[in-house]
């Protein structure tokens, strides 16, 4: 099992640097000019110094390689400072990946806006493996009855139905014509764990988005733990628990389900970047300022460290999950790990 | 069971029929059992000839501006009520939908040529297998929809003086969606075909009369995968489609004055409290839309597995 794990987290590094090649590269063909928001009375030799400074002529893969040991190399030590006030090396002058419309490094704000992120993705990820897997259990062990048949409609609707239609749906029913929930989340709520009525203010802002993001991560975690139950109830070694007397709990749970559970371990990996995809949606129905609002506020101002820093995020925590999911699966099912 | 005497009863079946039961009337009359998909199917026909049409025989046109009937809900005049410029939202709705479908079909047919291309090329010749498939995951672990945000920032300037504002965006909205999001599972899919096919005893009885490698992929390989593209294909339209209005609805698709169901719902949002028909009208049918394409997706992967086919 060790091997295992070993082997695939080593290949998530060449995937890792092979995605920062194509993200850097197509960002590289940019039109975007660092100099391009400084005021106009700028003479011509300074921007050009400016544009100097930032590295911005170097050649394109002596660009890549910089930006790589900021990101690989300079961010995690300065993270690791900051968190132990400690000093590694040069502390005071080592470069990090600046923001060309901020002026301050890309890293500081998206660590500002990652909790808001992780908080509604996070929650709606987890509740909806919580509801799915049961739902899509049940449903195939009662096949073609009524909860079946309401459950298979449901995940389709959920599956079908765009996270910006829901949730704005969402905000016509509840915010503008009950008034129960806030339209938009608010940053700006500081929550403080000993106060109920602050507790319930944070509760009733990420109602709507969260269950928004739910039934979207349901709906298609259901359908693949529905479709793989099916295949294997049909089995023999179903059959041959149930004739040695087994109760449906116990032939259920310890037998089906872990065996339908190795495929939905890959699918759901495979749909992670479908889960960002709806996250960032989400995120601007409800104007939650995380990182998908970031990234599209960068994406307009043409801020291209930013953009991408925020797309190589995005593509680290894909790998992750992905790379979790294989692991996951190598846990549930011993004949992958000696392949 | 033997094989010389067929069974009275098939007979029968086969009389009835009039004419040898091929693989796709099979397929059809499998499909029509799958309530789900006909109503499917009926809804995608009803909008699409909606969309076709519709804007032949409305009275109003999607671009002719009012100011004096600005912002009004629906009535019996405007069904859905006017927008901040007095256009009518009704037939902005339904040309909105022509360029919303048309992404849709070109964005599956680029990914499903590509999808093709690479599972056959990956299936059928062993040292392509597996450069190909290590490109097929690596796609499906990039983050697809920050990615398209970014191509599609960088090469909207460039491609709309070279090509116009509206060929220039469709081409590359087309193009970006079918290649980043969903020619993968096609190819996996027609991989693992071809593995299984490419085994079958025709095929060595092709190449043992001499037949041409490409004649083999073409003529022999190729028919027999269409049924698992054919899925593939329904599942890429909705997509596709999916993915055009994400863009647009984050402003990153077509220009403001072409409308699309993805620009329509983003604009109708900020008028929710004046006329909430101007978001639920191109929401609806973009959901409509998707949801009846699965329906269709889900029908014909019932009706084209066999062992489902054979109970039938």
């Amino acid at each position: 099992m060790i091997q295992y794990v070993i082997r695939r987290t080593l290949f998530a590094i060449p995937t890792l640097l092979i995605i920062s090649l194509i993200i850097f590269g197509i960002l590289d063909f940019a039109p975007g000019d660092p100099a391009s928001q400084l005021p106009l009375t700028i003479p011509a030799e300074v921007r050009e110094q400016i544009r100097e400074s930032l590295g911005f002529n170097d050649p394109f893969l002596i660009k890549w390689w910089k930006w790589n040991t900021q990101m690989m190399v300079n961010e995690p030590i300065h993270w690791f400072e900051q968190f132990t006030n400690t000093c590694v090396g040069d502390c005071e002058s080592r470069s990090r990946i600046i923001s060309w419309s901020s002026r301050a490094p890309a890293m500081d704000i998206i660590v500002q806006r990652l909790p808001q992120t992780l908080w509604i993705m996070g929650t709606s990820f987890i509740l909806g493996t919580l509801l799915a897997i049961p739902v899509g259990v049940y449903s195939a062990y009662k096949q073609y009855s009524l909860f079946d048949n309401v459950g298979t409609l449901i995940t389709m609707v959920g599956y079908s139905v765009p996270v910006y239609f829901t949730g704005i749906l969402a905000i016509l029913l509840f915010s503008v014509k009950l008034g129960w929930f806030p339209s938009f989340y608010s940053t700006t709520h500081n929550v403080e764990w000993t106060s109920w009525s602050s507790i319930w203010i944070q509760i009733k802002q990420m109602i709507m988005p969260v269950s928004v993001l739910t039934l979207f991560n349901a709906a298609s975690m259901s359908r693949f733990t529905r479709a793989s139950v099916l295949e294997n109830l049909n089995l023999e070694y179903v059959r041959t628990a149930r004739s040695k007397g087994l109760g449906e709990m116990k032939v259920i749970n310890r037998h089906v389900l872990r065996n339908s559970l190795i495929p939905v371990a890959t699918l759901i990996a495979l749909a992670i970047p479908g889960i960002f995809s709806g996250a960032i949606l989400t995120e601007t129905v409800f104007r939650i300022n995380g990182m998908g609002q970031l990234l599209i506020t960068a994406i307009g101002q043409g801020d291209v460290p930013m953009v991408q820093t925020i797309t190589f995020l995005f593509a680290v925590l894909t790998v992750a999950f992905n790379l979790l999911a294989d692991l996951t699966y190598g846990f549930l099912d011993p004949r992958i790990r000696y392949d | 069971m033997t094989v010389a005497t067929p069974d009275a009863a098939i007979v029968d079946v086969l009389d009835d029929l009039g004419e040898h039961r091929s693989l796709w009337s099979d397929v059809w009359r499998q499909f029509r059992r799958h309530k789900g998909a006909m109503a499917g199917l009926g809804m995608f026909i009803f909008i699409s000839l909606a969309v076709i049409i519709g804007p032949f025989v409305y009275p109003y046109d999607p671009y002719a501006q009012d100011l004096t009937i600005t912002n009004q809900g629906a009535s019996l005049q405007h069904i859905m009520g006017t927008d901040n410029l007095g256009r009518d939202a009704l037939a902005r709705l339904l040309i909105g939908g022509r360029i919303s479908l048309a992404v849709g079909f070109a964005a599956m047919a680029v990914g499903l040529l590509l999808g093709t291309l690479v599972g056959v090329l990956a299936g059928f010749f062993k040292r392509l297998d597996g450069p190909l498939m290590r490109l097929t995951d690596l796609f499906l672990s990039l983050p697809q929809l920050p990615l398209l945000l970014v191509i599609i920032m960088l090469f909207r300037e460039p491609l709309k003086d070279s090509l116009g504002p509206n060929l220039g965006i469709f081409l590359l909205v087309v193009f970006v969606i079918g290649i980043t999001a969903s020619w993968m599972n096609t190819a996996r899919v027609v991989r693992g075909d071809v593995l299984a096919i490419k085994e079958e005893e025709f095929v060595l009885a092709a190449r043992s009369i001499g037949t041409k490698e490409n004649n083999i992929v073409l003529r022999h390989i190729l028919p027999n995968v269409l049924s698992s593209v054919t899925v593939a294909a329904s599942l890429g339209t909705a997509t596709a489609i999916i993915t055009e209005s994400a863009l647009s609805f984050l402003g990153l698709g077509f220009p403001a004055d072409f409308p699309t169901w993805g620009r329509l719902l983003s604009d109708g949002t900020d008028y929710l409290q004046i006329n909430p028909w101007r978001a639920i009208g191109p929401g609806a049918l973009i959901s409509l839309t998707v949801l009846s394409v699965n329906f269709v997706g889900d029908g014909l992967r019932d009706a084209l597995d066999p062992r489902l086919r054979s109970k039938g």
